[in-house]
């Protein structure tokens, strides 16, 4: 899951890069409101974090002009001010959620987790598409009820791939998500993981639970419960 | 002290009713003064009358039948005439005094003359006597006085129809300058109304200054009303701004210290958290606490419903795996008699609290309170509700009654204070309506 994080202060924009960065997310990170805007419009971000009090532009106005020119992530504000009519304004201006600070971490990854997925329109923090089942939670793969043993790469690439059930995912669009640089961007490394991943979920080849659809990306064929 | 209105009607009613009370009396004397003087020139013409018909034929007085005034002819006319000689013998009587005892002046030496009021039958009349001397043949004088009397009555009546017709007129004069009166004070009055009804404005909210064109008198009082609310709210904003400016510089570095304690060795960890939180706790209720402005006179009044559907459109957007269905009951279109950051904290923590506990239903309810300006709102929710005996806990500062759904702990302690901020008061009961708990915030009128 690639995440923006936006935020002034140096320290806490390391600490949160750094805790992001650990629970799996590939992240970028702005700290003022002119940055945040260029890096909002131009990567395809599946969440982003941004601090209300910004110098340069304010993130009211960031927030704004991201849901303005058609950015549809979901996007927390994360915010020093705590009264009702500031959350509200920035609620209205298009964010889905607030953490007030000092927050924890454990509880921000949650929340971004949560939006995150309700934002692919699943409603519960475990997303299955029978036989297969997430729990985002936990970050565990079960097929019917047996465990799968995935690496951490394995595993989000599966996660993006049934938070899209059914819709067809570009190799790019897989690897933006999923890689901080374009240096590690390599499609065969890609093809690897999901020749993998195809092994694990199934070893006997009946359920063929990714289609690759030649020159276009790959697919979960799996219907959503 | 009663309204201005009354005290200038009054006080020109006072001045009217004295100054036509007067013309009344002044007019009223004239014309009785004019029309007994009308009758007294007509008595002196019938004697002058009476004198040149009267003959004198052998020392004796004659009088012809046929009289000058005729209505001496008809008894009981109200007109008599008679003459007496000198000794007070009564010479001659009109027929129309047949039967009656005038006692009229007698006796007076010829050029004097007597103007009487005497009662006949109950009558009064006006009597005029003239002495006359007659000379005879042979030089000698003989002396008569002759006397005319009229009824009074007769005067009296004409005076009262005057009398009637000078009241309708006074009256109508009275009734017309009343009305005008009227019509100048509603119209001299009208820029006090105006500022009134403009104040009102300013409390229901819809302007924010005495912005009319107001009389040269009243623009020093207007002037001083907009300088006060502006400067009520400038300093309200600069108080607001300058907490908002402190809590963030205190939370961000909080932020980092609460994480980076994350990574101290474990003993330390939960003292490190603990602390924060209650450094950021204690920070986050005295910038709640003191950002409560409080009711203020001339405050605007905000309405409750656009403010509570955008709350409950942000806590849906927060809530959302929820799928809370919240309901807002406001059948009078509430209006909260204060700031609008009051209103926000007041209703963002009342329906975050809800939400919070609530399964899927979530009610907020807004009902006139006491007073002209009073407020009762109430939110409840099908959650587990609150025990009696922890329901004055979870009012005070840094009390959550679970700590497993996050939250600062101290929403229903700011919705107390602010409620108190108003002179009102918060309590905890069970939803009548749903299962859970109910809290309600009652606000005083002004």
């Amino acid at each position: 899951m690639r995440a923006l994080v936006v935020e002034d202060e140096a320290a806490l924009r390391g600490q949160l890069t750094s805790g992001l960065t650990a629970a799996g997310f590939v992240v970028d990170s702005a700290a003022d409101g002119i940055d945040a805007e260029y890096y909002g419009l131009e990567y395809p971000y599946d969440v982003a974090v941004i601090d209300l009090g910004l110098p340069r532009r304010d993130g009211m106005a960031v927030i704004r002009r991201l849901r303005d020119r058609g950015c549809r992530y979901p996007i927390l504000i994360l915010t020093a001010r705590d009264a009702w009519q500031d959350k509200v304004a920035g609620l209205d201006a298009g964010a889905d959620d607030y953490l007030v600070k000092p927050f924890e971490m454990a509880e921000l990854i949650a929340r971004l987790r949560a939006l995150i997925r309700r934002t692919a329109g699943w409603a519960d923090s475990t997303i299955a598409c029978p036989p297969l089942k997430l729990d985002t939670r936990e970050k565990r793969v079960y097929v019917d009820e047996a465990e799968l043993d995935l690496t951490a790469y394995e595993y989000q690439v599966l996660e993006y791939l049934m938070l899209h059930a059914g819709e067809v995912v570009s190799k790019t669009e897989l690897t933006e998500h999923l890689y901080p640089d374009d240096a590690s961007r390599d499609s065969n490394v890609l093809e690897v993981f999901i020749r993998r991943l195809r092994q694990k979920i199934d070893p006997d080849e009946r359920l063929n639970p990714i289609e690759t659809l030649r020159g276009r990306g790959y697919r979960l064929a799996l219907r959503r419960a | 002290m009663g309204s201005i209105r009354r005290r200038l009607l009054l006080s020109s009613l006072l001045v009217l009713a004295v100054f036509l009370g007067a013309t009344a009396v002044a007019l009223d004397r004239a014309y009785r003064d004019s029309a007994e003087g009308a009758l007294r020139a007509r008595l002196k013409v019938d004697i002058y009358a009476l004198l040149s018909a009267a003959e004198l034929r052998g020392g004796q007085l004659e009088l012809p039948q046929d009289l000058p005034e005729s209505r001496l002819e008809v008894p009981g006319s109200g007109r008599y005439a008679e003459a007496s000689a000198a000794d007070g013998k009564v010479l001659w009587r009109s027929p129309s005094a047949a039967g009656l005892d005038l006692p009229l002046v007698r006796g007076l030496s010829p050029g004097r003359e007597s103007w009487a009021r005497v009662r006949v039958d109950g009558e009064t009349l006006v009597a005029y006597s003239l002495g006359v001397g007659w000379e005879v043949q042979g030089g000698a004088a003989q002396q008569f006085t002759f006397s005319v009397a009229a009824r009074l009555d007769e005067l009296e009546a004409e005076i009262g129809q005057f009398e009637t017709t000078l009241m309708l007129w006074l009256g109508g004069a009275a009734a017309l300058l009343l009305l005008t009166q009227m019509l100048i004070l509603h119209w001299g009055l009208r820029p006090l109304r105006r500022v009134a009804q403009d104040l009102r404005g300013i409390e229901h909210g819809e302007r924010d200054a005495l912005t009319g064109a107001y009389p040269d008198e009243l623009t020093p009082l207007t002037d001083g009303l907009n300088a006060l609310l502006r400067h009520e709210r400038a300093q309200l904003l600069r108080q607001r701004n300058a907490l908002a400016d402190l809590a963030h510089s205190i939370k961000t570095p909080l932020a980092v210290l609460r994480n980076a304690a994350a990574g101290a060795p474990p003993g330390q960890q939960g003292q490190l958290t603990d602390a924060i939180d209650s450094i950021d706790a204690s920070l986050a209720y005295q910038a709640r606490r003191a950002a409560a402005s409080g009711r203020s006179t001339l405050s605007a009044a905000v309405a409750v419903a656009p403010v509570a559907r955008r709350i409950m459109g942000s806590l849906d957007k927060v809530y959302a795996d929820k799928g809370v269905a919240a309901e807002l009951d406001d059948p009078d279109a509430g209006l909260f008699a204060g700031d609008e950051g009051d209103l926000y904290e007041l209703l963002g923590c009342l329906l975050d609290n809800a939400y919070k506990w609530c399964q899927h239903r979530v009610w907020l309810g807004v009902l006139p309170g006491d007073g002209a300006r009073g407020l009762i709102v109430s939110v409840e929710d099908d959650g587990p509700g609150v025990p009696p005996p922890l329901r004055e806990a979870v009012l005070e500062r840094g009390t959550r009654a679970d700590r497993r759904v996050a939250g600062q702990g101290i929403g229903l302690a700011v919705v107390r204070d602010i409620a108190v901020a108003y002179g009102g008061r918060i309590d905890i009961d069970d939803s009548p309506r749903l299962t859970g708990a109910r809290v309600t915030v009652r606000l005083p009128g002004g």
